[in-house]
């Protein structure tokens, strides 16, 4: 639940530096709807996209038992420990 | 600049802009609105991708570390105060725009000045992360961090995050080079000639952007 928080939250602040740090709010209204209007294309964007990486992700383990045993294979923690992982161009 | 106007005005019978402000802003709403489109395809194809995939690393585990404190656990720590850095620089850039409408050339020399300062120390973060994390071993098709469940994880968050912090750091060195050459030419008195500062504007718009650029990218990559 505090991921709805957190992109209220990010939608908030967003809000906040378009409308007083740029000063949009205080544009008449022609520019604003100009500027606003298109963005709502966003709401469609990222429903669509993350609706269909979703669907993705279930075909895949749904058609490829492989793929899924393979992601599920847990690894030796200490690969993870700082400055233990390879370095990049030193194969 | 906007003027007051009258309620009852017919914007679009013409002899007037409809959009009551000039020509160069109004350019550059338009340049970040595309921009902004830009930025929004990055983060949804991230989106998409993550959606996609079984297992995806721990920011809070990935993003633990500040300078001069070792090994110390502090998630999260060094990159809200990155934020709180690029936040500072929006608002001295506000005192700026401010200073230009009243025309006032030392205080938007002042504020001007602060906001480069800003922008650079959120530079020299970003560059402090990004070696930090090289050191790790983490780079463009390389990626150490396990996911959250302890499976191998591939390297689309890598990629995905050198390509997107990449590009909005790309963003902010354009917006310090933009306010350094607007610092110049308020010293040299090319706007008091002029008899208006609009450049600080349109210059604040674009740092402003970034800054909003920010608060999406810090949403994406550090909180989830």
């Amino acid at each position: 639940m505090f991921n709805i928080l957190y992109i209220f939250l990010t939608l908030i602040k967003a809000f906040y530096i378009v409308a007083e740090f740029m000063h949009l709010r205080h544009e008449i209204k022609n520019l604003i709807m100009t500027i606003v209007v298109p963005l709502f294309l966003f709401v469609w964007f990222v429903a669509a996209f993350l609706w269909d990486g979703n669907s993705y992700r279930q075909l895949r383990n749904n058609y490829d038992p492989y793929k899924k045993e393979q992601s599920q294979k847990k690894m030796e923690q200490h690969e993870a420990g700082p400055g233990e992982g390879k370095k990049p161009g030193h194969e | 600049m906007a003027t007051a106007v009258p309620v009852e005005q017919k914007w679009w019978s013409g002899g007037r802009s409809p959009f009551n402000v000039e020509y160069g802003k109004l350019m550059m709403w338009y340049f970040l609105m595309s921009d902004a489109f830009t930025f929004g395809a990055f983060l949804i194809s991230y989106g998409t991708i993550r959606f996609s995939s079984n297992g995806w690393p721990d920011a809070n585990v990935v993003f633990s570390t500040f300078p001069f404190m070792g090994h110390m656990h502090l998630p999260l720590v060094f990159v809200s105060l990155m934020t709180f850095i690029l936040i500072m620089s929006s608002v001295t850039m506000v005192l700026a725009v401010t200073a230009g409408h009243n025309n006032d050339r030392v205080g938007v020399m002042k504020w001007m000045a602060w906001t480069i300062v800003g922008g650079i120390a959120f530079l020299s973060c970003q560059a402090w992360e990004w070696t930090h994390l090289y050191h790790e071993g983490a780079w463009w098709g390389s990626n150490p961090f396990l996911n959250y469940d302890g499976t191998k994880a591939s390297t689309n968050f890598t990629n995905f995050f050198f390509t997107i912090t990449g590009f909005h750091g790309f963003h902010v060195f354009s917006g310090v080079v933009i306010n350094i050459i607007m610092l110049i030419m308020a010293y040299t008195g090319v706007f008091d000639r002029r008899g208006h500062y609009n450049m600080i504007e349109k210059a604040g718009l674009y740092w402003h952007f970034v800054d909003l650029v920010w608060v999406f990218v810090f949403t994406c990559f550090y909180l989830f």
